[in-house]
């Protein structure tokens, strides 16, 4: 197990380097991949400090890891109601929150996405169908990347509509170039209009979301 | 020492090679529609009198409604009453007629679903009266269906002269 004293920090480095060295080490932190080495130097100290001896063997070795696009939809609610309007034949309304993290690479992106997978009811059955159109949503501000905004889409039984667009280089938690929280998210304001014509009634559908990085 | 960090480092970076990933969540949607109904009528209509003299005082008053009713067992109701009668005193009275026989009555005419009260009501201040039904499984259109209220209002000398004013509640309900 490393110890703090070896890790590299820039005053670490001054006590065990020494000034010349502790430039050298300086730059490679204050690089782009300053916090990796950072990693990978605490948990392989011996590459970088390896024992003083009068006979001192260098010995290379090759660390790989690789750091690939993810993308976890951290909570989805399980089960939500549509709340019935206060003013009569206006909309049913709810709000739901999609959590997230994502990483995504400087040629990537990534999407959250939703698809009805099953409807309230068959269209022209009566009932609220999604196939006809009757199920909309709206997005408040998403935390990391770009949500779907204030225009109303319309949801879809037959194909992916978006929810979140996430930029390439972006990343979850931590602090800048990532979001500063570990867990991201976006509201959602879902709204199926409520007119005469729908049948009384219980109804109830399936949403699927699907978040996707590269 | 630089070496093994460049070694380090150059490896490091050449490894983040990119694969997609993703993953899903599933949320079910829950929604009930209940039975439900709203009514909109003119703000203010005013009495006329036309042709003979003492003809009765006349009116109508325009309504647009919507509502849905249960789909086996409900029903629906569109009632009015006058809640304040004539003022000031001297003219029109539904309450405390100045003669007996005078009255506000009124006949209606209600697109379907509804169904208009039948022959020739008269408006009370104590009990809401009919002016539309509705069956179970009823359903307006979206922007709402039409109906009117033709007001009689008996038109007695012994008034006297001058404006009154009366205020008629229309509710609508449903089951």
């Amino acid at each position: 197990m490393a110890s703090d004293a070896n890790c590299i920090t820039p005053g670490n480095a001054a006590r065990q380097l020494g000034p010349k060295r502790t430039e050298s080490v300086r730059r490679i932190i204050q690089s782009r991949f300053g916090a990796i080495c950072g990693i990978v130097c605490c948990a392989f100290p011996w590459l970088v400090f390896p024992a003083k001896s009068a006979a001192q063997t260098v010995v290379t070795q090759t660390v790989t890891i690789q750091v690939s696009p993810l993308g976890n939809l951290s909570s989805v609610p399980a089960s939500v109601t549509l709340a019935q309007p206060t003013i009569p034949f206006t909309s049913f309304t709810k709000t739901i929150t999609i959590s997230y993290q994502a990483r995504t690479t400087p040629s990537g992106g990534g999407a959250i996405t939703m698809q009805v997978t099953t409807d309230f009811s068959a269209a022209g059955s009566g009932g609220p169908s999604v196939a006809n159109g009757d199920l909309t949503y709206t997005c408040g501000a998403a935390d990391l990347g770009t949500s779907c905004g204030s225009s109303p889409i319309t949801a879809s039984t037959t194909t992916q509509t978006n929810v979140v667009q996430i930029p390439s280089s972006a990343c979850t938690g931590g602090g800048t170039p990532c979001s500063s929280t570990n867990t991201n998210s976006v509201t959602m304001n879902l709204s199926l209009a409520d007119t005469p014509a729908l049948t009384s009634g219980t109804y109830t559908a399936a949403l699927t979301f699907t978040i996707s990085s590269t | 020492m630089r070496k093994l960090l460049f070694i380090a480092a150059a490896t490091l970076f050449t490894g983040a090679v990119a694969f997609g990933q993703s993953n899903t969540g599933n949320t079910t949607l829950n929604l009930t529609v209940a039975h439900e109904a709203s009514i909109s009528v003119d703000s203010s209509d005013n009495f006329s009198t036309t042709g003979s003299v003492f003809n009765p005082y006349t009116a109508t008053t325009n309504f647009t409604y919507k509502i849905r009713t249960t789909k086996a067992t409900g029903t629906g109701t569109i009632t009015t009453e006058v809640t304040t009668d004539f003022s000031p005193t001297g003219g029109p009275s539904v309450t405390t007629p100045p003669t007996a026989g005078d009255a506000l009555t009124y006949s209606c005419t209600v697109a379907s679903p509804g169904t208009g009260c039948s022959g020739t009501q008269t408006a009370s201040t104590s009990s809401a009266t009919s002016v539309a039904t509705f069956g179970a499984d009823a359903h307006s259109t979206a922007a709402g269906n039409s109906g009117s209220v033709a007001w009689s209002l008996t038109n007695d000398p012994v008034y006297g002269t001058g404006a009154y004013t009366a205020t008629v509640t229309f509710t609508i309900s449903a089951t």
